[in-house]
């Protein structure tokens, strides 16, 4: 019990009470953590400005029995390309959701807090696409959800140099053609390839990636399917996004 | 074996269960209520709750709530029918009424894009919009979204899709709320506040 200092990302922020919301934040000292910020919802509220959706701040956290309460905040950064343009919103909107939905609520992870922050900054570029399949892979990557890309899951063998190759969300990796099943979804050397370095490039040299729309579309359908079977539930924004996408290239 | 309420206890408790923000032990503390409440006022209650769902439709027009069709604001030709205000809800067509600044007609987009909430355009009675654009005589239309970020998202939307057709798009003012201080306003808020800004 007692306050605590720590810089936060507004992940989510719902009305709660009349003039209360309910945030949920990722916290550089405490990981993900639900929270009370009183009276921001009037607009004398002198909090306001630091619990807003999508900011960076630091805050000042009082410890409670189920939910903390913020009892100061500042605001660092806000990023505010974000309500400028719709694909960005939309794509903050997915960080979040994806950030709140895999993230462990209580565990302190630094290394995770920094990959969601430099998410915000770089969501907005315009190879979004590219941006947003490198934030679900390494974010699965850092939480340790990782799918088996070298060896079949079912035989075993390596499949290195192996052209016939296909995805298993459900048995978490690729497959060889002979243990091919119903279920699992087409996969390409190019889409594994794209997979591995999104895994570990760093953001500032994924611009200079070459890939073809087709891989792009195929690691597409195997996140998703992937996120899904992780979650055992689907991720909502995601289908909108695709939607935002779509509706931006006709 | 353990001792529960009578049956249609029970069921009243779990209705009152079901309604956003009300809790178990809320909906239990409700429950009694009712019990305790006189027989005419409990059937003045459910013929109440029985009423609204019968008589309320939504218009076919402007997708706004009411018990007539067309709706009492799109048959009255009194109103300004050039002018367009694009709300979220049925509550805000009231609230831009209580003014009584503005004399033109409405459409309810019944939401807002919210990917958070699974809502995307598609979800919005956008499709009915772009149809009163064609057919009626709007020529100007006026965003009066919410001043938050989905609000701000989706009157964006709006105003890129509406504009090759030729309109006078604005938007409601708002920045910074009378009384608050700039100190504490948020920067998104401030942002819009500057931007928007006008001659004085
Ligand atoms: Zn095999
Ligand atoms: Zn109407």
């Amino acid at each position: 019990m007692g306050l605590y200092r720590t810089e936060a990302l507004v992940l989510r922020s719902r009305k709660y009470a009349e003039t209360d919301s309910l945030l949920t934040l990722l916290t550089q000292k405490r990981g993900k953590v639900k929270a009370i910020a009183k009276g921001v919802r009037k607009s004398k509220s002198s909090l306001r400005g630091g619990v807003q959706l999508f900011t960076h701040n630091e805050m000042l956290l009082y410890e409670g029995r189920n939910l903390d309460i913020v009892t100061q905040s500042q605001c660092l950064e806000a990023f505010t390309t974000v309500q400028d343009d719709m694909a960005a919103m939309t794509a903050a909107c997915y960080w979040c959701e994806l950030l709140d939905s895999f993230v462990p609520e209580g565990e302190k992870d630094i290394r995770l807090f920094m990959l969601a922050l430099a998410g915000f900054h770089i969501l907005a570029l315009d190879y979004q696409e590219l941006v947003m399949r490198a934030l679900e892979i390494k974010l699965l990557f850092q939480l340790g959800y990782m799918p088996d890309l070298v060896h079949c899951v079912s035989c075993g063998r390596s499949l290195q140099g192996e052209q016939q190759i296909a995805f298993s969300a459900r048995r978490g990796g690729v497959l060889c053609a002979t243990c091919l099943e119903g279920d699992a979804l087409a996969f390409t050397p190019e889409a594994l390839k794209i997979w591995q370095q999104l895994q570990q490039l760093e953001f500032s040299k994924l611009k200079r990636l070459k890939v073809t729309s087709s891989g792009l579309h195929i690691l597409d359908e195997v996140l998703e399917k992937f996120l899904l079977v992780q979650l055992e539930r689907p991720l909502k924004s995601r289908p909108i996004l695709k939607e935002i996408w779509q509706a931006k290239k006709s | 074996m353990m001792y529960q309420y009578a049956e249609s206890l029970t069921r009243l408790i779990e209705q009152f269960a079901r309604l956003p923000g009300i809790g178990p032990k809320t909906a239990q503390r409700l429950a009694f209520y009712v019990l305790k409440m006189e027989q005419q006022q409990v059937e003045a209650f459910a013929g109440a709750l029985v009423d609204v769902k019968k008589k309320i439709t939504t218009c076919p027009v402007c997708c706004n709530l009411t018990d007539v069709t067309p709706c009492r604001i799109c048959q009255d030709e009194q109103r300004a029918q050039t002018q367009l205000c694009i709300v979220e809800d049925a509550q805000d067509v009231i609230a831009i009424e209580k003014t009584r600044e503005y004399k033109g007609l409405y459409h309810v987009l019944q939401g807002r894009i919210s990917p958070m909430d699974g809502k995307g355009p598609e979800d919005l009675k956008i499709k009915e919009l772009l149809v009163r654009l064609q057919q009626e005589q709007i020529k100007e239309v006026v965003l009066a979204t919410n001043p938050n970020i989905e609000g701000e998202t989706t009157a964006l939307y709006l105003s890129k899709l509406m504009k090759p057709l030729g309109l006078k798009i604005t938007r409601i003012a708002h920045g910074v709320p009378v009384g608050g201080d700039l100190e504490y306003a948020d920067t998104a808020t401030l942002s819009r506040a500057i931007s928007g800004r006008r001659e004085i």
